[in-house]
């Protein structure tokens, strides 16, 4: 077999997985919510990529696989659809005054909360900062599907978080 | 709080949420990445090169058969290029729709607007109402191939082809079974086509498009691969794309040539289509080296030669294109050889067909290679990583008893070259103990090279095979080590 083309092809995905697997852990991670999900997604969508790599532009390699990755992330939200785990949405009086951290942790928390395909889309348009019409083709929807489920998913984030502001206050 | 500072407010914390973790993930092993792609891909290449190495065990010498050689200007050659797709003349306006059959008793409705140049398609509701799916927009001023999957689950893709294409063949990330279907958008200048997916074949993906207007193939992007006609057949190299195969009125038939699927031998294309209850028709391709000359094949006894020609592919390979009948039962292509003249000498390579190891089940490719009258035998398996592992037998001066050689590591198989048939298998350890009652063995001929080639399995772990003991058709026994 001639191996040189095969250690060129390993080694330029080698790059690629090193450079971008950061950014596609912490999308995975804030589309699940779990660390371990997120791992096993995005190495399912590095798998897919590396068989798909002769026919990835270099520069469209990230936008393949997080493509893969969502589209993976849909595949495991149907299989284990009642099994992901909500985290509890804080309420009342009660909780301490807000910290940046608990900040973060609230967001996550109520990001968890949204349905499926709001907290998609929510993800990529104001984490990956994809446009409505990236995220419509990234999601296979129309971007009419992005504004509308965008709308709703920020609607609910909002009242949540200006009800918990309003409640540390 | 408004929308817009609110907006920001939110990424800032998604940001800081995600970057709050990154101490907390998992590295990514990219070794079992890179391992399991390979092992897909070698499914892959398995399944699609199943001419190459699935090819028929053939009983007995074929009958020899010289292809009258075509001259270089017999086939109509078309060089890859990055220009010179069709342009397709639109004289339709407004929305033009046509429903295409998906090949699988359905019907996808798609819809081009000529005025925004859009593309979609409307699914079947599944008894709610139908659901209308937008594909994506042509580029303005050029001619293309636009697709898109509209569905997941069954896999829809749904695009457009020049008008002028004839067929087309949709290259599938799993080498899984679709089908397809196409049908006219009147005065567009496009064809729409379905690409349809089975149920569970999940994650299949349509990664590009083959298309021919008759006289050379293209990809999606409207690249013109090396291509080279025979009346109304094409064979085609990819070079970029890696892959070979064969165009014919009745279908598409290709392998992967990429590295990762090199192992040495000539890639070989088939296509082949029941004519009637007594015969098939085989349309043959073979890629050999630039300069090839005297091509010319072998025959299996029940296989017709009805025309062939070979011509230079482009300036780095020769193709033969040949058309065959063989009878709806015969295995294989119906060539047993291929023999061609090139720089490096004069080549015979005989296919033996595919040895499964006992108990592991692992297939192992057989090929006789003859270079100048000196013979190896090359064994072909895959690895757990997908990349082919050949290993070669110096069979030109095989003694009485053979040459053994280990073909599966730590001992799980052996396979032996052989300059007789073998009627009797028996395995021994290092002290001559003979292993246990679930060995097994199995045996092909390599035709045109006087061996026989054996796989033998302990059929059970941590049994070291030292010796193979073999009683040929003329009764005598021999026994045989490693050298």
């Amino acid at each position: 077999m001639t191996t040189r083309g095969r250690a060129a092809r390993d080694e330029a995905f080698t790059r690629f997985v090193e450079q971008a697997s950061p950014s596609l852990l912490r999308t995975a991670w804030l589309l699940t919510g779990d660390h371990h999900v997120a791992h096993d997604l995005v190495q399912a969508a590095l798998v897919k990529t590396y068989v798909a790599w002769p026919r990835v532009r270099p520069e469209g390699a990230l936008a393949y696989t997080r493509k893969v990755l969502v589209n993976e992330r849909t595949d495991l939200w149907r299989r284990r659809h009642r099994e992901v785990v909500v985290g509890e949405i804080p309420e009342g009086p009660h909780e301490r005054p807000a910290t940046t951290t608990e900040d973060r942790d609230q967001v996550v928390r109520l990001l968890a909360a949204l349905p499926d395909q709001q907290r998609r889309v929510v993800v990529l348009r104001y984490y990956t900062d994809l446009s409505e019409r990236a995220v419509a083709d990234l999601l296979d929807i129309s971007v009419g599907s992005v504004k509308s489920a965008a709308s709703r998913g920020l609607a609910t984030l909002r009242a949540q978080l200006t009800t918990s502001e309003g409640d540390h206050r | 709080m408004s929308p817009d500072i609110f907006e920001d407010e939110l990424r800032g914390q998604l940001r800081s949420a995600a970057d709050a973790e990154a101490g907390a993930f998992l590295d990514i092993d990219t070794a079992s990445v890179i391992g399991s792609g390979a092992r897909i891909i070698r499914r892959r290449r398995m399944a699609a090169a199943g001419g190459t190495l699935a090819l028929a065990v053939v009983a007995g010498l074929g009958a020899w058969a010289v292809l009258a050689q075509g001259t270089p200007d017999a086939l109509d050659e078309v060089p890859a290029t990055q220009s010179g797709t069709p342009t397709p003349s639109a004289t339709a306006t407004g929305v033009v729709e046509a429903r295409v059959p998906d090949g699988a008793k359905g019907t996808v409705l798609v819809r081009l607007d000529t005025d925004r140049r859009t593309l979609s398609a409307e699914l079947p509701g599944g008894g709610a109402q139908d659901r209308a799916v937008e594909v994506g927009t042509l580029s303005a001023g050029r001619s293309e191939v636009l697709y898109g999957r509209v569905s997941e689950d069954p896999l829809v893709v749904v695009g457009v082809l020049p008008a002028g294409a004839t067929s087309f063949s949709p290259v599938i990330s799993e080498q899984r079974g679709v089908s397809t279907g196409d049908a006219e958008l009147a005065g567009t200048g496009y064809r729409a086509f379905v690409v349809r997916g089975q149920r569970e074949d999940r994650g299949t993906e349509v990664t590009d498009v083959y298309w021919t207007d008759g006289r050379a193939v293209r990809t999606a992007d409207g690249r013109t691969v090396e291509s080279a006609a025979m009346g109304d057949r094409i064979a085609y190299h990819d070079q970029q794309g890696g892959m070979f195969g064969v165009v014919t009125p009745e279908g598409w038939g290709n392998v992967p040539t990429s590295d990762d699927t090199d192992t040495g031998l000539p890639p070989e294309a088939l296509m082949g289509v029941r004519r009637d209850a007594s015969a098939m028709d085989t349309t043959y391709a073979v890629l050999l080296p630039p300069g090839a000359e005297d091509v010319s094949v072998d025959l299996a006894p029940d296989a017709t030669l009805e025309d062939s020609t070979t011509s230079a592919l482009g300036d780095r390979a020769t193709v033969m294109l040949a058309r065959l009948t063989t009878p709806p039962e015969s295995e294989g292509s119906g060539v047993t050889q291929v023999h061609w003249t090139d720089a490096t000498g004069r080549h015979d390579v005989g296919h033996a067909g595919a040895l499964t190891t006992p108990g592991s089940g692992v297939e192992i490719g057989v090929y006789g290679v003859t270079l100048d009258g000196a013979t190896t035998v090359h064994l072909v398996r895959f690895d757990d990583a997908g990349r082919p592992v050949v290993t070669d037998v110096d069979a030109s001066d095989l003694p009485a008893e053979g040459r053994l050689v280990e073909c599966l590591p730590d001992g799980g198989a052996v396979c032996a070259a052989l300059p007789d048939e073998a009627k009797d298998i028996t395995l021994l350890d290092v002290l001559g103990r003979e292993l246990g009652g679930q060995a097994g063995w199995d045996q092909v001929d390599v035709p045109g090279a006087g061996v026989h080639v054996v796989v033998a399995s302990p059929g059970a772990e941590g049994l070291a095979v030292a010796q193979l003991r073999w009683t040929g058709v003329d009764g005598r026994t021999h026994t045989l080590g490693f050298e």
